[in-house]
């Protein structure tokens, strides 16, 4: 499944990723270690058991939270600076595709990194993952809507292309798709049908498959998707 | 404003209003850099920033954004980045580090800056406040002044959020501080920064206010919203 995978301290160059395989944020990361073709020391943390809270963990990183990083002195957190920080880090033709190094065109891969929270934002109006499975909330199909403003946001920025930044896939797409795959597990087939129906909505699906037919696709997220599929099914 | 731009480079175009957090950031970028730019102010309280002329070069309806020939960027962590990427001067090189880790380092704190200004939000409510009929929630300093100890954690006993050298990093996360203290009472002042973490970002706070251009870019602006502010509490 690609050449990246994991591998021991010693071909990892001392690279440690620290994640759990559910959460979206570290799966995003995954996806950016997989395009790279990077090698790592998977090091994984199992929130559901509370080990991100540990002394251990926190020491690696202070926020308690997955995605991390180590590479021997230095430790990293926030999903984004991640991403960005490996892909400045690898040299290859492939990080210079993930994340330009011209001024514009890498401003366009910053500004959509930043445009994730707004997606998530209008997807989480209606999906409302956070309080579903934590918190006892509830979802709230009646903000379908608003939640489908997030199609016409992103398919502004697909149009003729394949990719949201261009021509090239960038770690942007794997941070702004990311709000779909949620959606996806939380929803009916039905509200899917309707969902896509919204402007936007057949030009995202098309993208959201060119990034789910990628080789390492399924070994990211296939399990991580099914289980929070399975969770917040049941509170429902 | 300086003359750093190297010749035969496209001027900047900066649309700003001088009250707008974010806008402010930018400019204090832009003045960190030397970089001469054309200002092309947008009155948010008139909805400049929601006509089509303004849609055109940012179609999100917000400030700031910038233009630079044909290229239009909206986010101001982006518009940032993108300035000290396009420069190739020493001070570019120190407000945004070339190299993986210490940019990393910069990118995990502009990050945060969000994290810090929500925290502050939750005390002072600005949006609601001033467009929203709200109120403050003075109950929730103890929330807020979690910004304090979450910044401090990373200042120690340096100068600067990264460490030695000034980086965009200081202009994004005190930026919300400055805001909290043109918002509030010197008694709220005193209180909130008596938190964990208070007296070194206050002492760090200083150091920016120190700056020769702040004044230039923050003092019309932060005078300005306090007094809309003010008079929606009355």
């Amino acid at each position: 499944m690609g050449s990246g995978a994991s591998s021991g301290p010693k071909e990892s160059g001392g690279l440690e990723f620290y994640w759990d395989f559910r959460s979206p944020p570290s799966r995003c990361v995954h996806m950016t270690l997989k395009a790279l073709g990077a090698k790592y020391d998977p090091k994984p943390v199992d929130i559901f058991k509370g080990e991100h809270k540990k002394p251990d963990y926190l020491k690696i990183n202070p926020a308690g939270k997955v995605p991390a990083i180590k590479i021997g002195n230095f430790n990293l957190n926030e999903s984004r600076a991640i991403a960005t920080f490996l892909c400045n880090k690898y040299n290859t033709a492939a990080a210079k595709k993930l994340y330009p190094r011209g001024a514009q065109q890498r401003a366009e891969v910053d500004r959509l990194l930043l445009l994730s929270d707004e997606v998530d934002g209008a997807i989480q109006k209606q999906i409302n993952l956070g309080a579903v499975m934590f918190a006892g909330g509830r979802p709230s199909p009646d903000q379908m809507p608003e939640a489908a403003k997030s199609l016409k946001l992103v398919a502004g920025y697909l149009q003729n292309n394949n990719w949201v930044a261009g021509n090239n896939m960038t770690i942007a797409d794997f941070f702004l798709a990311t709000p779909f795959w949620l959606y996806e597990i939380c929803t009916s087939e039905d509200d899917q049908d309707e969902f896509f129906s919204y402007e936007g909505g057949s030009t995202v699906k098309a993208w959201l498959k060119r990034i789910r037919d990628l080789p390492y696709f399924e070994e990211v997220n296939a399990k991580g998707l099914e289980t929070f599929k399975q969770i917040y099914s049941s509170k429902v | 404003m300086g003359s750093g731009s190297s010749s035969g480079r496209q001027e900047v175009e900066l649309y700003w209003d001088y009250r707008s957090p974010p806008a402010r950031c930018v400019h204090m970028t832009l003045a960190a850099l030397g970089e001469k730019f054309t200002p092309k102010p947008v009155d948010l309280f008139k909805g400049e920033h929601k006509k089509p002329e303004y849609l055109a070069i940012n179609p999100a309806g917000k400030v700031p954004a910038i233009k630079v020939g044909n290229f239009c960027l909206n986010e101001s962590k982006a518009i940032a980045c993108y300035l000290c990427n396009r420069s190739n001067t020493a001070a570019a090189k120190k407000l945004y580090p070339k190299g993986a880790q210490q940019r990393a380092e910069v990118d995990r704190l502009l990050l945060l800056s969000g994290d810090v200004m929500d925290l502050i939000q939750k005390q002072i409510a600005m949006f609601t406040v001033i467009f929203g009929g709200g109120q403050p929630k003075p109950e929730n300093m103890d929330e807020a002044a979690k910004s304090l100890k979450m910044v401090a954690d990373y200042l120690e006993n340096n100068n600067w959020v990264t460490g030695s050298t000034m980086t965009i990093a200081d202009i994004f996360c005190s930026n919300p501080f400055f805001l909290y203290d043109s918002l509030t009472t010197d008694e709220q002042q005193k209180e909130f920064y008596s938190h964990e973490g208070g007296s070194t970002v206050k002492a760090w706070m200083k150091r920016i206010r120190g700056l020769p251009y702040f004044d230039d870019v923050n003092e019309k602006g932060l005078e300005a919203i306090a007094s809309v502010y003010k008079t929606k509490l009355n």
